[in-house]
């Protein structure tokens, strides 16, 4: 039954406004990033050099298609696909109906968690499905693999949003609370995921980030291995499944 | 004023000065703390880095260009929490209705609302200014980097996204759920931030339209006229009210004619 549900769910996510929209964001910055990085300064691609080991232009794009672009989407998508789970349908009072289906709330929350993960995996791979042929002709040297290994990496941070999102929800009483904090905390994280880079002192200390994790492949451009990719998917797996635990225990405290 | 509305509006600031902006004052002073404990720690290079693509000098200008965007984040962003709640989520939870079956004009109720919610996002901005301020004490000697400068900075910024949020109320008035309201928001909060990444990124844009870079480059352009932001930030107090309430307005007039579903 959960899997029909989800089914159902992942379906009447995408026909919504929020998810029309959020693929009109997506547009925005494949066609935003490839006219940043077209001519640009030398002190900046000096920087890329001594960050990421190469200063081509495909390294400034992949930067900031990430760091830019992708690293602030993941976080307000997050939100808009997971941020009212539960509570919004409390507060509209279709829980209790919900409910009194043959499925406890923690399934409930899992399933509905799960299906949001989907739909942000589904905008988030199109997106770069779309993007990869037309950035392709206006960024010399665009490694594709290189551009996909990125994504594979990264998409994993974006469930990290969702599934955050998904416990603020459950956790801060109110809606317009449980969003800030979701907000604050994505953005900071988010605005830290290269600080090993820029301070290598700093490089240990910053992987408990997990946006220092998502962004592995743009911070191992120049000597990629497959260690690199799996091992920082393996990381957010285990941060993401930690933040579903915490929100079924709590759900199953929920009162309806 | 009847008295019934003087308490209903008392009530209504009361839930506006609630958890949110507390909670947003209380992460912006840590993300200022952390810009002055932080940024002087990098590396000689990554602060020559960000000097040269922001046009700017010395660490304390460095400083302040971050402690900028800090407000301009968590004030946006508390202020947006704190539209959501007044205005889309009682029309997603069906509640609105029920509000506007009260003896009370849908002016009254949109003021009633948004006021107290523009007022907390005002004093989260203030009391980020102060800290501004205070991060700039250091750093007053180098040269372009005033204390008075840091506080009218801050100002800038707080009138700035006080008036963005004044015009996001009038697509909030149109949306039915709150996540397409965050969409709105982040919309609206992205927009005057292009200009800066067209500066970092291709500065060539706006070879030959410097006038243009100066007036839209935020936050570098509030370091680069730090002597002229005390001044800016009056000016712009009396633009940001008159612009408030003629969004408010239309907003109130707009609403008059929407279905409260």
């Amino acid at each position: 039954m959960s899997a029909r549900f989800l089914w159902l769910d992942v379906r009447a996510t995408l026909g919504e406004r929020k998810t029309l929209l959020a693929a009109g964001l997506m547009a925005y910055a494949v066609l935003a990033v490839p006219f940043l990085v077209a001519k640009p300064p030398e002190h900046v691609m000096a920087a890329m050099g001594t960050w990421f080991g190469a200063s081509e232009p495909f390294t400034l794009f992949l930067y900031l298609w990430t760091d830019l672009a992708m690293n602030k989407l993941v976080v307000i998508l997050g939100l808009v696909l997971a941020g009212g789970l539960v509570t919004r349908e409390r507060e509209t009072g279709v829980l209790a109906v919900l409910l009194s289906k043959p499925m406890s709330p923690v399934r409930y929350y899992l399933v509905r968690a799960l299906s949001a993960c989907v739909v942000m995996g589904l905008l988030y791979v199109a997106g770069h499905l779309v993007a990869a042929p037309l950035v392709a002709r206006g960024v010399p040297g665009f490694r594709a693999g290189t551009f996909f290994a990125s994504m594979a990496v990264h998409l994993f941070a974006a469930f990290f949003c969702v599934c955050f999102s998904a416990l603020m929800s459950v956790l801060v009483p109110k809606r317009s609370l449980a969003a800030l904090v979701s907000l604050l905390v994505l953005f900071s994280l988010v605005g830290g995921s290269f600080a090993g880079i820029y301070n290598p002192a700093w490089r240990e200390a910053a992987l408990v980030n997990p946006f220092a994790h998502g962004v592995t492949v743009v911070t191992h451009m120049a000597e990629l291995r497959p260690g690199h990719v799996l091992g920082s998917i393996a990381v957010l797996l285990g941060f993401n499944l930690a933040l579903l635990a915490l929100g079924a225990a709590r759900v199953r405290h929920l009162e309806v | 004023m009847p008295s019934a509305l003087r308490r209903y509006r008392a009530l209504e600031a009361r839930q506006a000065f609630g958890w949110v902006p507390l909670a947003g004052l209380l992460v912006g002073l840590l993300l200022i703390g952390l810009c002055s404990l932080l940024l002087p720690r990098l590396p000689a290079s990554a602060i020559n880095l960000m000097e040269q693509v922001m046009l700017i000098h010395g660490m304390g200008a460095v400083v302040l260009v971050n402690d900028y965007l800090a407000i301009y984040f968590v004030a946006f962003f508390v202020g947006a929490a704190g539209l959501m709640r007044a205005l889309v989520e009682p029309r997603e939870e069906r509640s609105l209705e029920l509000l506007l079956s009260k003896p009370l004009s849908r002016r009254a109720f949109l003021s009633a609302r948004v006021g107290p919610v523009l007022l907390a996002v005002a004093t989260v901005g203030l009391g980020m200014t102060v800290a501004t301020g205070l991060s700039a004490v250091p750093y007053a000697a180098e040269e372009g980097v005033s204390v008075l400068g840091a506080l009218g900075a801050g100002l800038v910024l707080s009138l700035l996204v006080v008036l963005l949020l004044a015009l996001l109320v009038i697509p909030l008035l149109l949306v039915r759920d709150t996540f397409q309201g965050y969409l709105a928001a982040f919309g609206f909060w992205m927009v005057p931030m292009v200009p800066v990444a067209v500066l970092i990124y291709r500065p060539d844009v706006f070879v030959g339209n410097e006038s243009l870079r100066a007036l839209l480059a935020m936050p570098a352009n509030l370091v680069w006229f730090d002597a002229a932001m005390p001044v800016t930030s009056l000016i712009l107090l009396v633009v940001a009210i008159g612009i408030s309430w003629l969004a408010l307005g239309l907003g109130a007039r707009l609403f008059e004619r929407t279905e409260p579903r």
